[in-house]
């Protein structure tokens, strides 16, 4: 093979490139220096022509903010265009004629005080933009008038011969538009609902949904193309989301009513009802006493007396804010008393530790470590199955239970359960709650925590965590928005209802499906039974523990309807009700009976059972099978006799109870 | 027996030789990704609210992103292969057809820059592009990468032809059919062809005086065309002169609007005013401007230094490559990206009359960019023939 010598990038070569090298790096240093010069010497001048250009054209469009709706497409929020009145007295000034012209019209149009008009007018005669205070937020009509006369006067100008003829015409008066938003049923919900500040939702959805219902403004622009034309571009805004609810304002508002009747006719320090679909954690309704106007939510009126709202700091004001704004379902926090013993029941069933068989015993008292605790009244209820336990609300089997449970299997319960944590409702300030830590579940605080004293909970916990016993075991994470669509309706985002966790067996629910039901029907939770339904449920009497607390209660009903196959979870409590000897859960108890009454035909929950004898529910079934198209017969045709029912919400007034 | 396990014995040796002195510029590698991200960068911000605005791009903000990170990874999967293949295989002959891969590459970039003329995509009124189902390239940025092989590969046969002016025109010859071709439609890609062209052989050549004295000729020439000439040309030319009252000036002189209101530290990230629609197509040729709007001063130096790092590796490798036809491969793509740089600068901030050229990596371009990276492939490929280094 014949071989060459490898040829080589010479000396001279090399040489030559660095010489080019050098001749690259001084050109690119002579680029910088020049990119130097620019902005030093052209800097100021070139800027201003830049912001001139820009202000030149150049607009914001608004966008409109998604509408709140309920499940069956009541608005709830909604936003609507508004105008504000504007005025430039430096051009209402420029010519007298005009001028005098414009203030008679805007007198005549707006109602407004000429005296005080002119003189806003000629004490800022230098004014190129003057809001009317009082003429803010003005609808479509109500500036109609104005305009149909600004344009008369143009047309009658166009049509004169001469500038002797021409009319008067309106000069230095505009409108500025903007959304406003608006709540057609003002207090229904207010709390799930919130209210917007500026373009920020405070509370509720439209705090915890802003990034969804806000839009983004569009933009109107224009540029100079390569042939010096003006183009305009327009950006277009994009309008917010629209959420849907689960709550369904009918119940909402029937039980908003109800609540606002008992304050009057029993009083409390605090009432509150939840309802929800257990089958996916919906929150179909979430009230308490305590209830605002959403359209003025910053009106203390109705909360305090004129003069307490004078002598108000503006942190006394934060503080009342807060406390009205809060809601009370996610927010407050209390020892619930024995609504909390079917946790404990299936708890201990669904580990084996008791039996349905299991028979403990009651002698009205249990000695406990140092203390005796008993029975409500120290009752005696003798030989106790589980079943019996919850029937009858006895403590000492509860106790007994609990202590068979032990505090490893009883402190992963409650986390199950989701006591102790928050439950991730899409509401803002959402409280935990205070449970026993494993360590500190000691005899005592077992037997205690196992009817529901020494630990605090919040209402959306209570239920979320029923609703799992009751559905076979599938605790759902609670919430108040089912769907979310774009500005056209079409479906963004849909909440079906998530199982966060599986909490008992099903068959330990079915157990106490039976449990429950047979405490409404033959235990100490009769007065909450309706008739024609089958309902199943357990009441409390919480005894509360404070500085200044002495024989305060809080007596509550935790139930379900149908019993045997649950379409809704209802949890009523009354804090401290305004009577001598609280310690009743009656009033909880028949409350939420009226309540079921009145909202389950609304919810397409139908009669299931013949009245209170729970042994016919035998061909049930086929009974709720036949049922349903009767019974919507009736509750169309109580409808249309309810003569005050407001057309378009369908919501017989107070008493016209739809199955009667 | 004896001779096969010396032979085996000798083979190990040479490949734990070859191992160990075998050098591949990851720095270099790095700095071009680098580069790439930055550029990636630029063009959302400067083209996103174009993007957002026009129907045509579906409103979607990142649509010039997104087809240009599809160019850049199509790019720098090029870039890899390219580099660790040898580079020399390109002046080995073909089995059947009995040519270099060089020549092939020449004929090819010929081939598609006639059949451009004919059925290629009508742009703003010159046809540059060649469509392939829903892809389209550029031919001239082939002939690019084709010059620099081909001239390099013309010199690495003949060294010694270059120390005549004769030999000098021989190469012009050669390469006179692609960028005539070019010149047709695209005058500023065809200057950066011959400024490659003349690059390589200047450096090749031991006699410079006669560049020189050809540059003078040329320069005086062109003046000429621009004193006397008529149309399109002399109205650059017009322009350039004229930046801020001629009605044509307005491109460039909402560049240097940018510029000078980009001042040492710049607007901040995505927060161009010029890009808004006053500079058409910003994310173009005019990127540097917006770059400097938006990072005023000190992002013009990083930009530079930038690229002042990646030539100056060129250099080095250059310098360094094992044989000539190497370090000639790695001079023609370090005058490539210079004389882009440079120019596109130049043309931004109005130093000479304005002409499209755009700037390396940064600019968006699909085959712009993809083709570069398959060159800085190259690059790496005569790095990795370094021995002893």
């Amino acid at each position: 093979m014949r071989k060459r010598p490898v040829k080589k990038f010479s000396l001279h070569m090399k040489k030559t490139l660095v010489a080019v090298m050098l001749i690259i790096t001084v050109l690119f240093i002579g680029l910088l220096v020049r990119v130097f010069t620019i902005i030093e010497k052209d800097s100021d001048r070139y800027k201003k022509r830049v912001l001139s250009q820009q202000t030149y054209v150049s607009n914001d469009i608004l966008y409109k903010r998604g509408e709140i709706r309920d499940r069956n497409g009541t608005v709830l929020a909604v936003s609507v265009k508004v105008y504000d009145l504007i005025i430039s007295p430096k051009d209402i000034l420029k010519d007298s004629k005009n001028g005098e012209f414009t203030l008679q019209t805007l007198v005549n149009c707006f109602g407004l005080n000429y005296a005080e008009l002119s003189s806003l007018v000629n004490s800022n005669p230098e004014s190129q933009y003057k809001v009317i205070q009082d003429k803010k937020g003005l609808t479509d009509e109500e500036i109609k008038p104005f305009e149909d006369a600004k344009t008369a006067a143009k047309e009658a100008a166009a049509e004169a011969k001469n500038d002797e003829e021409k009319p008067p015409q309106i000069a230095g008066v505009w409108f500025e538009e903007r959304y406003a938003r608006k709540y057609p049923l003002s207090e229904v919900g207010a709390h799930i609902i919130g209210f917007v500040d500026g373009e920020y939702g405070t509370n509720g959805i439209e705090n915890c949904y802003n990034k969804e219902l806000t839009g983004s403004y569009g933009r109107e622009y224009g540029y100079f193309d390569a042939e010096l034309n003006l183009q305009r571009t327009i950006k277009p805004a994009v309008d917010g989301n629209n959420i849907i609810s689960t709550i369904d304002a009918n119940v909402q508002r029937i039980v908003e009513n109800m609540i606002k009747n008992k304050m009057q006719s029993l009083g409390a320090k605090h009432i509150a009802v939840m309802v929800m679909d257990p089958n996916n954690g919906e929150i179909l309704a979430m009230a308490s006493e305590k209830t605002y106007d959403l359209n003025n939510p910053r009106s203390l009126k109705g909360f305090y007396s004129e003069d307490e709202i004078n002598a108000m700091s503006e942190k006394n004001k934060v503080d009342a804010y807060n406390e009205i704004w809060a809601n009370f379902c996610t927010s407050y926090t209390y020892e619930p008393g024995s609504t909390f013993k079917p946790f404990i029941v299936a708890a201990a069933l669904d580990e084996g530790t008791t039996t349905p068989n299991t028979v403990y015993t009651c002698n009205g008292i249990m000695q406990v470590s140092d203390y005796q605790i008993g029975c409500a009244n120290r009752i005696v209820h003798e030989a106790v199955t589980p079943k019996k336990a919850v029937m009858e609300s006895c403590n000492v089997a509860l106790m007994q239970i609990a202590a068979g449970l032990g505090r490893t299997q009883f402190y992963r319960y409650m986390n199950l359960f989701g006591f102790g944590n928050k439950t991730g409702i899409d509401l803002d300030r959402e409280e935990r709650g205070i449970i026993h830590a494993e360590s500190g579940l000691n005899t005592v605080e077992l037997a205690t925590s196992s009817f529901g004293q020494t630990q605090n909970v919040t209402m959306v916990q209570m239920l979320s965590a029923f609703s799992s016993i009751i559905n076979g075991g599938k605790y759902y994470a609670p919430h108040v928005v089912k769907e979310i669509t774009n500005a056209q309706n079409a479906t963004v985002k849909k909440n079906k209802g998530e199982i966060v966790r599986h909490t008992i067996s099903e068959h330990t629910s079915e157990l106490m499906r039976d449990y429950l039901k047979a405490t409404v029907s033959d235990g100490t939770a009769t007065p909450a039974q309706v008739a024609g339904y089958s309902i199943g449920g357990k009441t409390g009497t919480a005894e509360k523990h404070g500085v200044d607390v002495e024989n305060d209660y809080i007596v509550s009903f935790i139930g379900c309807a149908p019993a045997n196959n649950p379409k809704v979870s209802i949890y009523v409590i009354i804090d401290e009700p305004a009577v001598e000897d609280q310690a009743h859960s009656t009033y909880a108890t028949e409350f939420a009976s009226k309540i079921m009454e009145k909202i389950l035909p609304f919810l397409s929950v139908y009669p299931d059972a013949n009245a209170v004898t729970p042994e016919t529910a035998a061909p049930e079934t086929e009974t709720t099978e036949t049922t349903p198209e009767t019974e919507t017969l009736q509750t169309e045709t109580s409808e249309t006799v309810a003569p005050e029912s407001e057309a378009s919400e369908t919501v017989p007034e107070t008493d016209g109870t739809a199955l009667e | 027996m004896a001779r096969a396990i010396t032979a085996r014995a000798k083979k190990a040796k040479q490949a734990e030789k070859a191992k160990l002195h075998n050098y591949y510029d990851y720095g270099m590698f790095m700095l071009v990704i680098f580069i790439v991200a930055f550029g990636l960068v630029m063009i959302y911000s400067s083209s996103s609210y174009m993007a957002q605005t026009h129907e045509d791009y579906n409103y979607d903000g990142a649509f010039f992103l997104k087809k240009q990170l599809f160019s850049a990874l199509l790019g720098v999967g090029a870039m890899f292969v390219v580099s660790k293949c040898d580079y020399h295989l390109l002046i080995k002959r073909i089995p059947i057809i009995r040519i270099t891969l060089a020549t092939l590459i020449y004929l090819l970039a010929t081939v598609l820059q006639f059949v451009v003329l004919f059925i290629g995509r009508d742009v703003n009124g010159a046809k540059r592009w060649l469509q392939f189902g829903p892809l389209g390239f550029q031919p001239s940025e082939i002939t690019k990468v084709a010059i620099i092989v081909f001239v390099a590969y013309v010199i690495y046969l003949s060294p010694r032809m270059l120390d005549s002016f004769r030999g000098f025109v021989k190469v012009t010859i050669f390469c006179a059919l692609p960028i005539g071709l070019v010149l047709k439609e695209n005058m500023s890609t065809a200057i950066v062809l011959i400024l490659i062209m003349c690059g390589i052989c200047f450096i090749a050549s031991r006699k410079k005086l006669y560049y020189f004295v050809a540059a003078i000729i040329v320069s005086v020439l062109f003046a000429m065309v621009l004193l006397f000439g008529e149309g399109f040309r002399m109205q650059r030319f017009d322009i350039w002169l004229n930046v801020e009252t001629h009605p044509k000036g307005f491109q460039i002189l909402q560049g240097l609007y940018a510029i000078a209101s980009g001042g040492i530290f710049g607007t901040g990230l995505g927060e161009s005013m010029q890009k808004l629609g006053f500079i058409p197509e910003s994310y173009n040729d005019m990127i540097f401007a917006i770059i400097c709007e938006e990072l005023g001063l000190f992002g013009a130096i990083m930009v530079v230094v930038l690229f002042l790092l990646l030539i100056g590796r060129i250099f080095k490798i250059a310098i360094s490559a094992p044989d000539l036809f190497g370090s000639l491969l790695c001079v023609g793509v370090l005058v490539h990206i210079a004389v882009q740089v440079l120019i596109n600068i130049a043309v931004v901030t109005n130093s000479i009359p304005s002409t499209g050229i755009p700037l390396p990596f940064i600019s968006y371009g699909g085959t712009s960019i993809a083709i570069l990276l398959a060159e800085m492939g190259m690059v790496l490929s005569v790095s990795n023939r370094i021995r002893g280094y």
